[in-house]
């Protein structure tokens, strides 16, 4: 994939079929797990006296840790405020998380070699690619700046065809992980104007 | 009534100035290792419509202290900085001011 650049219509990036499959499949399952977050949701009617029991204020930090940072408390000093926050918000959250994940869905099924940010759609943008990036570090671990420069490191040396520093599974999710935080500085430097137009 | 009659009789103005002089909620953003510097920067800017000298040196605080106050205020619209800054992929709470 190329940097984003600033175009008449927005901001545009070459991908090419490869990278875009897999772009794809990764906001697929971002999208699923995101969408599958079953204590966000009320029992099914089948199950009538659990239905009678649930309490939208009452959902608990999702267990997956992914999910708990995309879903992360809105208060670290007050379990009772973070219970209420949740129960006002989570909704809301993942109908937008989900929405701004359809987007990028779309961008990347439309056009051929170029995959086009419209103006206006920036913001939904940098927001999929942040919690998808959040995603792939849960799954890495990554839990600071040294965490993130390893991988990052992994994933460089996977492009020199280097003798693999980690196991298959870790080197793919450092790649994947290194080339969307590049990609989204990319973006970013276009959105805000510091790269040069086209 | 005494003196608690002279409360009510406060007019609702003066009420809401005082709530707002108090600022009894703050928004806190926190540091982590996936948000981008520029990024974090970049959504201070758009959502609160802060200057960039400001969002800076607001990123600058979550980086290097671990944690920043970015606003204050009334709960319902403190409320709603936590909630847009989630949509957003950061982590913000909300705290009581003390």
């Amino acid at each position: 994939m190329f940097a984003f650049t600033a175009t008449s219509a927005g901001f545009a990036s070459r991908v090419d079929a490869s990278e875009r499959t897999l772009l794809a499949r990764l906001v697929r399952d971002v999208r699923e797990l995101v969408a599958g977050s079953e204590w966000a949701t009320p029992p099914g009617d089948d199950d009538p006296i659990a239905h009678l029991d649930f309490d939208p204020d009452q959902r608990e930090t999702p267990s997956d840790p992914a999910l708990a940072r995309l879903f992360a408390p809105m208060s670290t000093s007050d379990p009772d405020l973070a219970d209420e926050l949740r129960g006002l918000t989570a909704d809301e959250l993942r109908r937008s998380k989900l929405a701004n994940l359809d987007l990028l869905a779309r961008s990347l099924a439309a056009g051929a070699e170029t995959v086009l940010v419209r103006r206006g759609e920036e913001q939904q943008w940098l927001a999929a690619l942040t919690d998808i990036r959040l995603v792939l570090a849960s799954r890495l671990g990554i839990e600071d700046d040294a965490d993130s420069e390893r991988f990052h490191a992994i994933a460089v040396a996977a492009t020199r065809q280097a003798a693999p520093e980690a196991d298959e599974r870790t080197t793919a999710l450092a790649a994947l992980y290194s080339g969307l935080t590049w990609w989204q500085e990319s973006l970013l430097l276009a959105v805000t104007g510091e790269a040069p137009a086209i | 009534m005494g003196e608690s009659g002279a409360m009510t009789s406060l007019p609702d103005q003066q009420l809401d100035d005082q709530a707002t002089a108090t600022a009894p909620w703050r928004v806190v953003v926190w540091n982590d290792p996936v948000n981008l510097m520029s990024y974090v920067t970049y959504v201070f800017r758009t959502h609160f419509g802060y200057s960039h000298e400001r969002a800076h040196a607001l990123m600058m605080a979550v980086h290097t202290e671990g944690r920043a106050v970015v606003a204050e205020g009334g709960r319902e619209p403190m409320e709603s900085h936590v909630a847009a800054l989630h949509a957003h992929g950061l982590w913000a709470t909300l705290e009581r001011a003390d």
